[in-house]
């Protein structure tokens, strides 16, 4: 199920979907990342930067009948989050993505590939059925940014007020894909 | 200001000082703990913009407002600029000095902590230098093994490499043809396959481009071995297998001291340069934080300082308004207290200055008024009165002169206040004998006195009263302390003198007419009775003589008899009756009869129109007939003198004034000798030898009656009679009105 998404920022969510087996519903996207000069230059200074994939399955609850998408209150069911972090040796110039959930890692020589190689990277969330209700309605929401809370302190003021600074602005925002399978 | 406009301030204000406020807890925690700033970081900026601009916004419209009080000039606008500019001043010098030296300071640091880095970079790059000679020696290891591998057969290729190994301290070397087969393996970190592993494709076109290739491995095992220094080489040589060249590659342990060394520096770098970085970041927050604080505090500063201006100057610039107010003479608008500090006294004592001027002001308005009623009651007593006032300063300078005296004296033009007395005889001849008089008196320095004075005014001699007296200080205690000027009082007494005359002259003509006329008519009939009996009997000569003697008696009794009658009609004068008559008809009925004796010497000179005038016929018949006579024998008895008789309308020059007929009888005889002119109306003035005097008295008195003024103007070459009777004669004090 392809969604178009408004692109925003440096964090691009790319083809997300939502496949269906017979028992599980499976959400995947590939994000695509553009790191600004500055960003990279943090990076080359020793900041190690952690990013953060997120999925999470909601049930949507309007407040009133005809209430606008906006002014509902929303319950979520499930959560699942893949972070991996990006690093930086000067001693042999070389980059190092390491993923939190599974310890893998690699090395890479240049940003590019280093960068090229999270977008290559493939999450997933998988939804159990039998947790939703045929008779409500549910959607995901997938979401990629940096993780501000993992940042020194001092560089948090560039993540907290992106629109002093447009190149801290590394956030997706969240991407929302109905659930409509299990009207059907 | 309306009710809005002060709400919106209002709630601006408390928006203003909330947001400020709050902007500057939030920058105190967030330097305090710099943790903390990343999450207060939005907060910060966000209550630092709404401060600052709300605090912008009121300075922009102080700003305004006090420009546009300065260019308009109002009052405690230069004052209150003033007092800015000093509180600016006053605020902004410390925090401009602060800042420079704190941004030098932050400068200095930054250098330091280079330096550090500078020291950690060197460091890292001696350690690469030791590696790179490390990787020399091993090469250099390397082709010197070359020599005894290449001329080994290959059955004894891994027996060579075996001891060449164990010679060189290598971990591993594996022999491999120029194809990158193995053919040769001696190796401490790995056991020998079935099927042995060829070389790496990747390093294999690096030999064959004839690089060698130098990497450093991590390896495996690495807490056994280290790191690795992967080494490849090709090897020449001619003599083996047909001339083709082999390749060689080797593992050699680094030694674990170095690669821990390498690793501490490795990671001391990176700690400093994300502490640099972090300490720059730190700058830049920590800058953003301190020119907002910067401005902040210099907004701030910069309001307060309007805000204390205003306040300090409020009751300054009421006070200039007040004094102003004072100026324009205004009291009765007392300044609202708004404090109760020093300026709150000042602006109390200020009111009850005010409070004071008021009730001064009002008392000194209340006798300005009544001094100038009072002053206003005095000129009209003074210009109504008919007796003339001339009031004169310590320096016998003129300082008033009332109307009447001007009128007695023929001046058109009062005298110019503070002209010396001397000098109005300059201007004015007529009033030298009195100006000599007064000037006489005030040198004798008598306190009071009174004199008569006599003037030859148009009108002939006048005769003045005239009184004087000083005008004297009086001080504290009521008693004159010096002479504060001079006045002068006169009146013209010249009507109540010819009364007083016509009076006596009339009693003494009564009593003459009475005592006299009684026995002129018994020795008149006598003195003929004697001429009847005694004429016939005396002889011719005696006769002669009584009937001469008789004769004398009866004509000189005759003539007492008109003499008599003369002053009967001087003393008793007949009751007017007027009738409206026609000067015209008039004047040529009494010219007619002249005219009948002497044609050649009367003339009229009158025209056709002139109204009809009230006025006693026979008695004016009687004065013109006397004038017209008088003139006609002013040549003397031997001549006859031509008489001119005009009459017109007249006005005045004063406005409202009645018209006035005026006729004037000339000669051209020999005029009035100055010795009589000034008495020529006066009873027993006369130029004829045989004259009574009375006539002109008696024609003055008639046109007396009649409201009437008559005038003569003479010299050598004739007199000129001009009377002037008024149309409007209606005189409630004149007898017989018809």
């Amino acid at each position: 199920m392809l969604l178009s998404s408004p692109l925003r920022a440096e964090i691009t969510i790319v083809n997300p979907e939502l496949r269906e087996s017979s028992d599980n519903f499976i959400v995947r996207a590939q994000f695509s990342y553009k790191l600004d000069k500055r960003v990279i230059g943090a990076l080359q200074n020793g900041i190690q930067m952690t990013f953060i994939a997120e999925y999470q399955i909601e049930e949507v609850t309007p407040l009133l009948q005809f209430s606008p998408p906006f002014f509902h209150s929303n319950r979520e069911i499930l959560h699942g989050e893949h972070s991996f972090s990006l690093s930086y040796r000067q001693f042999n110039n070389r980059y190092y993505l390491i993923s939190l959930d599974n310890n893998s890692h690699g090395t890479y020589s240049t940003i590019e590939e280093a960068v090229d190689r999270m977008r290559l990277r493939n999450d997933k969330l998988t939804i159990d059925k039998s947790i939703l209700d045929r008779d409500k309605n549910y959607q995901v929401k997938i979401r990629a940014s940096l993780d501000a809370s993992s940042m020194p302190g001092l560089l948090k003021p560039y993540i907290y007020t992106p629109i002093l600074w447009p190149e801290w602005k590394l956030d997706s925002g969240w991407h929302t894909i109905p659930i409509e399978a299990l009207k059907k | 200001m309306d009710k809005f406009s002060i709400t919106l301030t209002t709630i601006l204000a408390a928006v203003g000082v909330i947001a400020t406020t709050a902007a500057f807890i939030l920058l105190a925690i967030s330097t305090n703990d710099p943790d903390t700033i990343g999450s207060l970081f939005p907060y910060i900026v966000f209550s630092s913009a709404v401060g600052l601009s709300i605090l912008f916004y009121t300075i922009a419209i102080n700003i305004y407002r006090l420009v546009r009080k300065f260019i308009a000039g109002e009052s405690g606008a230069r004052l209150h600029f003033r007092f800015v500019g000093i509180f600016v001043s006053l605020a902004l010098i410390p925090i401009i000095i602060i800042s420079l030296f704190t941004s030098q300071i932050m400068k200095q640091q930054d250098r330091g902590e280079e330096e550090v880095q500078h020291l950690l970079e060197g460091s890292q790059e001696l350690y690469k230098t030791a590696l790179n000679e490390r990787k020399k020696r091993l090469l250099e290891k390397l082709y010197q093994l070359s020599g005894s591998i290449n001329g080994t057969p290959t059955s004894m290729i891994d027996l060579i490499l075996e001891s060449a190994r164990d010679d060189s301290n290598a971990r591993e070397l594996i022999l491999y043809d120029i194809n990158g087969k193995q053919i040769g393996f001696s190796s401490m970190l790995s056991e020998p396959t079935l099927a042995p592993e060829p070389l790496d494709s990747f390093i294999s076109n690096l030999i064959h481009q004839g690089v060698e290739y130098i990497k450093v491995k991590d390896n495996k095992d690495a807490e056994q071995y280290g790191q690795l220094l992967h080494i490849v080489v090709p090897l020449h040589s001619a003599a083996i297998d047909g001339g083709e060249s082999r390749i060689l590659s080797a593992y050699f342990s680094i030694p674990k001291p170095l690669v821990i060394g390498q690793e501490k520096i490795d990671d001391a770098v990176m700690r400093n340069k994300r502490r640099l970085y972090l300490e720059d970041q730190r700058n830049t927050v920590h800058n953003i934080a301190f020119i907002l604080l910067l401005l902040l505090s210099l907004l701030t500063a910069l309001w307060f300082a309007f805000y204390s201006t205003r306040r300090l100057t409020s009751p300054i610039i009421d006070l200039a308004k007040g004094t102003q107010s004072v100026a324009a003479g205004i009291y009765n608008q007392p300044l609202q207290q708004s404090s109760k500090d020093d300026l709150g006294f000042l602006v109390q004592a200020f009111n009850d200055m005010m409070l004071n001027l008021d009730h001064t002001h009002s008392n000194l308005k209340q006798s300005q008024q009544q001094i100038e009623h009072q002053k206003a009651r005095l000129e009209g007593i003074l210009s109504n009165i008919s007796s003339g006032v001339i009031v004169l300063d310590p320096k016998r300078r003129v300082e008033r002169i009332n109307a009447a005296a001007c009128n007695i004296l023929e001046s058109k033009i009062s005298p110019a206040p503070g002209l010396p007395i001397g000098a109005m005889s300059q201007h004015n001849a007529l009033a030298e004998p009195l100006v000599n008089e007064i000037r006489d008196h005030i040198q004798g320095g008598k306190q009071e006195w009174s004199t008569s004075v006599s003037i030859n005014s148009s009108h002939g001699v006048r005769h003045l009263f005239c009184r004087g007296s000083h005008l004297l200080n009086l001080g504290l205690k009521q008693k004159p302390t010096h002479i504060d000027g001079y006045v002068v009082v006169f009146d013209d007494i010249t009507e109540l003198v010819s009364a007083q005359k016509n009076a006596a002259w009339s009693e003494v003509a009564r009593r003459l007419a009475h005592e006299i006329k009684n026995p002129l008519t018994p020795i008149q009939l006598s003195a003929d009775r004697l001429r009847h009996r005694y004429l016939s009997k005396m002889d011719e000569e005696e006769g002669a003589v009584l009937n001469r003697a008789t004769n004398t008696i009866i004509q000189q009794v005759d003539t007492l008899k008109r003499m008599v009658q003369a002053f009967s009609d001087y003393a008793r004068a007949p009751e007017l009756k007027l009738v409206p008559i026609s000067p015209v008809k008039l004047l040529e009925e009494v010219t007619e009869l002249f005219r009948a004796q002497h044609p050649e010497y009367v003339e009229l000179q009158i025209n056709d129109n002139l109204p009809v005038i009230e006025l006693d016929r026979d008695r004016m018949r009687q004065i013109l007939n006397n004038l017209i006579k008088n003139g006609l024998e002013s040549l003397g008895e031997n001549a006859v003198a031509n008489v001119k008789i005009s009459a017109v309308v007249t006005t005045s020059e004063n406005e409202g004034s009645d018209p006035s007929l005026l006729i004037k009888i000339c000669d051209n005889g020999n005029g009035i000798p100055d010795e009589l002119k000034g008495e020529i109306f006066e009873p027993y003035a006369t130029t004829k030898p045989k004259g009574t005097g009375l006539g002109l008295a008696i024609v003055k008195r008639i046109i007396e009656e009649h409201n009437g003024e008559i005038k003569l103007t003479t010299n050598k070459q004739g007199s000129c009679f001009e009377i002037l009777l008024p149309y409007n004669n209606s005189d409630d004090n004149r007898d017989g009105e018809s």
